[in-house]
Formats: C-alpha cells, structure tokens, sequence
C-alpha cells in the first residue's frame, strides 16, 4: 500500500471514530417500559437482593478517553448550553410560566398512521402544540410506510412551532436567536442525515429511533422557547 | 432535549428508591431511561432486544438498588449494571447452544446487501456488525472502555478484544464505503 493510500485509510478511520464518538448518548426509547417494569417490580417474585452482589463501578475520568470527553462535552455545550441560555434569556423572562414544559421532554408525537385515531391526536392544532404522552402501537413502530407518516405528523408540529416562533423573532435577543439558530440547524442536519438513511434503508429501527429522537429534540427545543421558562433548569 | 439538571438524578430519589419508594423510582427510569436504551440499542442491534434489556436492566435495578453505595454516579451505577445484565444474558443464550466462547461470533457474519444504493449511517452500520465485533466496538469507541476492561469483564484476553475492535472497524470502513 503506498503512502498516500496509508494517509487515506488513516483519515477514514479517524473520520469514523469521529463519528462513532459523537454519537448521541441518549435515545428515548420508542414504547414506555415503565408499565411493564412497574408490573415486574410489583410481583412478589423480584426481591431486593444485598449488597455483595454490587456491579462495579468505574469513575467517569476512566470511562471515557480524553478525545472522547472532548466530543461528547462539545456535543452537549451546543444542545445543553444552548438550551439553558434560551431559558434564562430575558425573553423567557417576559413570558408565562408553564409548568408543562416541565415534562415536555417525555412527550412525542405518536407514532401511528395518519388513519388511526392517535395521529389526529398527534396532529398539531392551535392551542395544544402537538405532542402527548408517548403511546406507540406496534404495528405503526414496525412498518415503515407508517413510521414515516408519523414523522410527517413531526414536520406537520414542527412548522406550526416554527410558524409561532417566526412571529416573535423580532421580540428575541439577537445572541438567544444565535443560539437558537445553531441548534436548530445542529438538529435539522441530524434530521437530513437520518431520513436519508431511512431512504436507502426502509424500516432500519436504530435509523428510525435515531430520527424520532432528533425529532423530539426539535420539537423541544422549539415548544419551549414559545412556551417560555423551564423552571426545572 | 434534557436540561442539564434533568441529566443528574435528584439524591433524594435514589434514597427514596433505595426504601422501595416506586414512585422515585419511575423518576429515575424517566430520567435514564434513554442513555440505557441508547446503550442495549447498540449492544443488540436491534429494537426488540434493547427494550427488552432496558427493562431487565430496571428491574435489575431495582432488586439490587442497595448495593448501589454512592461511590459513583447513579447513572454509571445503572450503565454499568445494563452492560452486566446484558453479558449474562449472552453468557446464558451461548450456554443454551454450547457453545464456549462468549464472543464466537463465526456464525454471526454480517448480513451486508449487495446493493450499492443500501448506504447506511453509522448507527446502522454498527448494528450490522457480527456480535462480538459490535459489542468490542460499543464499549471501546462509544463507551471509552479500555481494551484491558473489556477482557476483564467478557473474560477474555485483552489481544482478542483488540482483535474484535479492529475487525469491527474494518467492516464499518467497508460497509461505509460501499
């Protein structure tokens, strides 16, 4: 193999460790598993067990390389910071308190066809901003024509909080619509990136769960810097 | 999109959960519900296996929150825990075939279609990868464990962790590149 192809299998592989450690952390699973760990927890049958039998632990400056941290602390400046300067920013400030945006990081659009009843709940209307408590049928999880209806419900709630955001633009801070501005095109990219994967690849689950998360992030995002403060921060 | 106190599991909750306080309980799950399944998602591969772990991990949770002694965070607590949960499940799955080797993955080649236009992002690819590649993978290059921690938790030597890793990266290159 010659240098130069030596230096482009070194750039690929850095690429791709790259990416493998940007990815996110976090995926808000597609079903609620309470219920189910709820009814296990409950049986009789599940006991606590003591303490010799403790999982070992590890120190998170053990756990993570150093470029690892690096990636994954930018990552997180980017969505977590720009998540805490909008809610502090003085345009939340002038605003209502809601204590719904408190939970509004459990709720998801459903992911259910545009036939079935749950989507006309999923649709977004004037005064409820188009999410509710995360309820998935399995066969809308499974079938892809289905899947991408629902994120279509997704776009639907996402250009009517866009829609609503538009209208106060003039009302934000310059430095919280920056902010907000390099979130959303963070999270729009993710969005891009994972339908066209879906695309090539119909029905891939970690693809769709992947794509569903971003898009509640969006939706978040945008939900509360209309709502206004979270008061959780 | 989490704020970042909603990342950091309120004391009170962990202690309250510790004497079978359910109700606590469900706020931890709701708070990590999503970094478990993140990790069961890419040590399975696929969506029905994860939720499946993510519960067992809970549960698991649950039955053991006792030993859990502070000395880390919660989170890493219940990391680690889910990737226990998820060794003894393959350690049993590999007994039931008798088969010796947690890791043997030689019946498990990745299933890549011949079709140029199946690109595929990287969450994708990883879920392709044989088990044991995948799981070296997850734990080295997106959880930052060591090639020496790996051995010691699959029990195996860390030369053939490092074999796992680098297989693994290969066939991303090559499912990427495709």
């Amino acid at each position: 193999m010659s240098d130069q192809a030596d230096r482009d299998e070194a750039d690929r592989l850095k690429a791709l460790l790259g990416s493998a450690a940007r990815l996110p952390r976090n995926i808000e699973p597609p079903v609620d598993q309470w219920p189910g760990i709820r009814a296990r927890i409950d049986d009789a049958r599940v006991v606590p067990i003591h303490a010799n039998a403790a999982p070992q632990v590890r120190t998170p400056a053990v756990v993570r390389s150093r470029t690892q941290r690096y990636l994954v602390a930018a990552a997180a400046v980017i969505v977590i910071g720009g998540s805490v300067y909008l809610a502090r920013s003085s345009f939340y400030m002038s605003a209502a308190p809601s204590t719904a945006a408190t939970t509004a990081t459990r709720q998801t659009p459903v992911l259910a066809s545009p036939a079935s009843p749950a989507v006309a709940d999923a649709a977004p209307s004037a005064g409820r901003l188009g999410v509710r408590s995360r309820t998935v049928s399995s066969r809308a999880t499974r079938d892809p024509a289905h899947v991408m209806s629902a994120f279509d419900a997704y776009e639907d709630a996402a250009r009517d909080l866009s829609s609503s955001l538009k209208a106060r633009r003039s009302q934000l801070d310059p430095k919280t619509l920056a902010v907000l501005d390099t979130c959303m095109r963070q999270i729009d990219q993710a969005i891009n990136e994972a339908r066209a994967a879906l695309g090539h690849n119909p029905g891939n689950e970690i693809v769709t769960d992947f794509l569903r998360s971003s898009y509640q992030q969006k939706l978040d995002l945008l939900k509360r810097t209309v709502e206004g403060p979270r008061r959780t921060l | 999109m989490m704020s970042a106190a909603a990342e950091i599991p309120e004391p009170d909750d962990v202690l309250l959960a510790q004497r079978g306080d359910s109700a606590a309980f469900e706020r931890l799950y709701r708070l990590q519900a999503g970094q478990v399944y993140a990790l069961a998602l890419r040590l399975t591969g696929a969506r029905e296996p994860a939720l499946e772990l993510t519960q067992d991990a809970f549960v698991r949770a649950w039955e053991r929150l006792e030993s859990f002694r502070r000395e880390s965070a919660f989170g890493t607590w219940l990391h680690r825990l889910t990737l226990n949960v998820f060794l003894n499940q393959t350690r049993a799955d590999t007994r039931r075939r008798n088969r010796v080797d947690v890791l043997d993955d030689e019946t498990d080649a990745p299933v890549v279609g011949t079709d140029p236009a199946e690109r595929m992002d990287l969450e994708a690819a990883i879920s392709k990868l044989p088990r044991g590649a995948r799981v070296a993978f997850v734990l080295h290059e997106i959880e930052g464990f060591s090639h020496e921690e790996i051995a010691a938790t699959l029990g195996l030597a860390a030369p053939t962790v490092r074999s796992h890793v680098f297989r693994a990266r290969r066939l991303l290159m090559e499912m990427l590149d495709r």
